[in-house]
């Protein structure tokens, strides 16, 4: 009996296990990993939705990803924030795929370039 | 070529050394084109640059050479804003009078209900006209750009000047609040 109950723990532990290293080898830019370019990619997703003005939003967006990825912002984004609205996603998806080596998406990012500057 | 076309482009003065945060020119700036003289640029080794929006061909002609424009009117319900830039002006240093330099580079003239500027050049020198300058609400944020050169170099600026269009009594003034400086590429 008791062995049994060890055996059913063991299993639980062992699929919780799985489960989380599923999710982690998931992380792609959509469900929030962990590089640099997921990270950005949720700065925008907690901003571009928030009822405010639009130079506030650039400016809000500015500022995180000043403050969570200074180095990033320093050697990128502060020149990506000077290019054309709509050349700002393709610069960024571009720069994500040359240093990741995999396809690189943002919704969130390329729907806000797309839609909020017409 | 590109000998020809720097020979044909002014001599900037002294930079100013003003200078704001970037996160504040992100909210003053025209958020969907920010500069109008130039586009930027990822060049091959990863490194950023800017080229004439109209080609390098296009700055024999001055008007693809300035550029300037009202981008922003500091409205009411934007007060924390404002606050944030008097901040940021008031980060230790004084910020010059630009009607100190009118006679000699740059000029304004009254025109409807806001003012338009009539630029000769951008080359900014003023470093003598010091008065330190806060931002107010109905305030206006002009953007003005140039391409000049820098000895050999092709150089791009763009400065942001803060504006009140109702100051009766210190009629036609603007107060430069940012300058930077990139090399252009002419290649």
């Amino acid at each position: 009996m008791k062995a049994s109950i060890y055996n059913s723990l063991d299993q639980a532990i062992f699929l919780l296990i799985i489960f989380f290293f599923a999710v982690a080898c998931n992380g792609s830019a959509e469900s929030g990993g962990n590089s640099d370019y997921d990270k950005l990619c949720q700065i925008y997703k907690d901003i571009t939705q928030q009822p405010i003005d639009l130079s506030e939003k650039e400016m809000k967006i500015t500022e995180r990803v000043q403050k969570e990825l200074p180095q990033f912002f320093e050697a990128n984004f502060v020149n990506i924030v000077k290019a054309d609205a709509g050349q700002r996603y393709q610069f960024i998806k571009q720069l994500a795929e040359a240093e990741t080596k995999n396809k690189w998406d943002c919704e969130a990012m390329r729907s806000y370039y797309a839609k909020a500057f017409q | 070529m590109s000998v020809d076309i720097v020979n044909q482009l002014h001599q900037l003065q002294e930079e100013s050394g003003k200078s704001l945060s970037p996160v504040i020119v992100s909210y003053l700036q025209d958020s969907s084109r920010p500069r109008a003289l130039v586009e930027t640029v990822l060049v091959a080794n990863g490194k950023w640059g800017v080229k004439p929006r109209e080609g390098v061909s296009s700055l024999t002609k001055s008007a693809n050479r300035q550029s300037i424009r009202k981008v922003k009117t500091l409205s009411p319900g934007f007060e924390h804003i404002t606050k944030q830039l008097n901040t940021a002006l008031l980060g230790g240093e004084s910020y010059p009078v630009l009607t100190a330099v009118l006679g000699t580079v740059v000029g304004f003239a009254s025109a409807g209900a806001g003012l338009l500027f009539t630029v000769a050049t951008t080359g900014l020198s003023l470093a003598n006209t010091i008065q330190r300058v806060l931002a107010r609400t109905g305030d206006e944020i002009w953007h003005v750009e140039e391409i000049g050169k820098v000895g050999n170099k092709a150089m791009y600026v763009s400065s942001y000047f803060i504006v009140d269009p109702y100051r009766s009594q210190t009629p036609n003034k603007g107060w430069l609040i940012h300058e930077e400086r990139e090399e252009v590429l002419l290649s």
